[in-house]
């Protein structure tokens, strides 16, 4: 009716005054005398010079997650003094965010120099910059037959980090129990305060480090090394590649793999412990000597890995973590495990003899939309069907050489590894192997 | 003033004017042209009618419709190659002229066959469904009495590129799709 009103209330108007003219009814005419008054109101009420809009437009969180919900608000001025009678405020959302909560359209009486707010809630699902704006505005007069149209060039560009798992309720104990996490000598010189030996003096080393009495016996300056705390070493595997990726928007299996690892190299790292990272996109790429968690930080916040390099296939994944790090380390891979080639690989790394942790987030996870809802297309039900029980079978028949948890990344990673610890011969469970743990 | 965005309300002031101009002369000259009260009356009646036909019609298809505003989120949907690979397979409608499609509808009935095969060796075990024993004599199995959609796919698979008619791999896309559903359930696959 808001829009049809004004057009309709004309209409009327003419008609009555046409036939009481046509029909000799005076009568007729003067009933039209009131609308045409209206109708006059109308027009000159209108304010032609329209408004001067401005918008300021703010977001909560100051650190915006993928997936995560954040509150848009958009405050509209009417700065010149105008009267623009109802305003209609449209801001401009990118296609790729989600709208949860509110409106980002809404329509109200704004009056000179008066200000309102649209708030509304959306969520993220593209990591990196996102552009929100501008604010479309739209003035109209109270029986909506004019309007008046406007943009406010007012955008604001968000951040979005990557969403990464809690890592403070992770626990993972030691895959195997002679050489567990936590502060064991690594017998390695580094930075610790154990003596480890005695060596040369180089520029390099601090006074602190000379040992006066050794460098008197021997007529020069010698060092004293010391023995490295940290521990061994752990090699976190993640499948990136576009063939592993099932899910909507951020919510997804590589991105979930990639936020359950940020979150076991933070505790890895918080047990001083060394860390590599092994990403598996176009080809094999490598993060080595991982010694403090700013380094991961650093990860979560550019929202993406180096480029690896092109000589490095992906195939190439056992033969990488062979020949790069020792054989006592442990691997923990993140991935969805949907092709025959990552369950080869994975294999070929447990048959080195690296004691291995699969976790892999799973296609019909809970917060994954479109493998929970009913398919009405017959073939597409059964070929999604068919790859849930190949996957199966993969994660079924690793789980004899390595430890296999099924994560349904809809819950937390620290809730599904705690039901390791809740089965029979609680933490020793994860050196035993045995049927795939959740979903 | 303003830069008014509505061009299409100067075209109906414009078309206003003129039908105005046209049509009030015309309906004066009514007076001169016929003598008889009646028939003068009847006529100017007429070309008032006509008249504001003509101007509801002018504001009708002038006015001015604003552009509905409404924010639509397309979801990014990723799913598997795998997924299509074996749609496009089993998806296939065999034609019984041609033999075209056959192929693809084997092909992908393998897949599906070697994953149940694996499926219920890796979970059935100590069960009487021994899948060995199945894909050996699926007839004389006494295990597979509850299960006629996957004896039948068993049977079927039995001897590939040898077309018989009763096979479920020649039945129509509907009817196959709905033999495939059954495997799933009957075998408890995720």
């Amino acid at each position: 009716m808001r829009r049809h009103g004004g057009p309709i209330f004309l209409v009327a108007m003419m008609a009555t005054v046409v036939l009481g003219v046509a029909l000799r009814y005076w009568e007729v005419v003067a009933a039209a005398l009131p609308a045409m008054v209206i109708y006059g109101l109308i027009i000159v009420m209108h304010d032609m010079n329209g408004p001067k809009l401005t918008v300021r437009r703010w977001i909560e969180p100051d650190v915006v997650r993928a997936g995560k919900i954040a509150i848009v608000t958009v405050e509209v001025t009417n700065k010149n003094g105008n009267t623009p009678g109802l305003v209609e405020v449209y801001d401009v959302l990118p296609d790729t965010v989600e709208l949860v909560k509110g409106k980002n359209h809404r329509m109200f009486d704004l009056g000179p120099y008066e200000s309102k707010r649209i708030k509304y809630a959306v969520r993220f699902h593209i990591q990196g910059e996102n552009r929100l704006g501008p604010t479309r505005w739209r003035s109209l007069d109270r029986a909506a037959f004019f309007f008046d149209e406007g943009v406010a060039q007012s955008f604001t560009t968000v951040k979005v980090q990557r969403q990464v798992e809690d890592s403070r309720k992770l626990r993972l104990p030691s895959l195997a129990t002679h050489r567990p996490f936590g502060h064991t000598p690594a017998r390695i010189k580094g930075q610790g305060s154990d003596f480890y030996g005695l060596r040369e003096y180089v520029t390099t080393d601090s006074l602190r480090m000379v040992n006066w009495k050794a460098s008197a016996r021997r007529g020069k300056l010698i060092s004293k090394e010391f023995e490295d705390e940290r521990l061994g070493d752990v090699v976190l595997v993640i499948d990136m590649r576009p063939a592993s990726r099932v899910g909507e928007g951020s919510l997804n299996t590589v991105d979930a793999a990639v936020n359950g690892a940020l979150a076991v190299a933070q505790k890895v790292l918080m047990e001083r412990n060394r860390l590599s990272i092994v990403y598996l996109r176009k080809g094999v790429g490598w993060i080595r000597g991982i010694t403090s968690r700013r380094m991961v930080q650093e990860i979560v916040e550019r929202a993406d890995f180096p480029e690896e390099l092109e000589t490095s296939p992906i195939s190439w994944l056992p033969w990488t973590i062979r020949n790069s790090f020792p054989t006592k380390a442990h691997v923990i891979a993140f991935t969805s495990m949907l092709d025959d080639d990552m369950e080869r690989m994975m294999r070929e790394v447990a048959m080195v003899g690296y004691d291995m942790l699969l976790v892999s987030p799973s296609p019909a996870s809970t917060c994954i939309g479109i493998y929970r809802k009913p398919v009405t297309n017959a073939a597409l039900r059964a070929s999604r069907n068919l790859v849930l029980v190949q996957r199966k079978n993969r994660l079924l028949k690793l789980s004899k050489v390595m430890r296999v948890v099924d994560w349904d990344f809809g819950e937390a990673l620290a809730l599904t590894l705690k039901r390791i610890e809740r089965q029979k011969g609680g933490v020793a469970r994860w050196r035993m192997k045995g049927p795939p743990v959740g979903a | 003033m303003a830069d008014l965005t509505w061009p299409r309300q100067r075209k109906l002031i414009l078309y206003m004017t003129i039908v105005c101009m046209a049509f009030v002369p015309a309906i004066l000259a009514m007076e001169y042209v016929f003598s008889d009260l009646v028939a003068r009356h009847l006529a100017m009646s007429a070309m008032g009618i006509a008249l504001a036909i003509c101007i509801a019609a002018i504001i009708l298809t002038t006015r001015t419709e604003p552009k509905r505003w409404k924010h639509v989120y397309k979801p990014m949907q990723y799913d598997t190659d795998a997924v299509a690979k074996i749609m496009h397979q089993i998806d296939r409608e065999v034609d019984r002229n041609t033999w075209s499609g056959y192929q693809e509808r084997t092909r992908g009935s393998l897949w599906l066959r070697e994953a149940i095969a694996e499926y219920v060796e890796l979970t059935w075990t100590g069960s009487p469904y021994d899948f060995q024993r199945m894909m050996s004599m699926p007839e004389k199995s006494e295990y597979l009495k509850d299960k006629p959609a996957l004896k039948k796919m068993i049977m079927d698979m039995q001897d590939l590129g040898v077309y018989k008619d009763g096979s479920f791999l020649l039945f129509p896309r509907r009817k196959f799709l709905k033999v495939v559903d059954m495997v799933f359930k009957e075998v408890g696959a995720p």
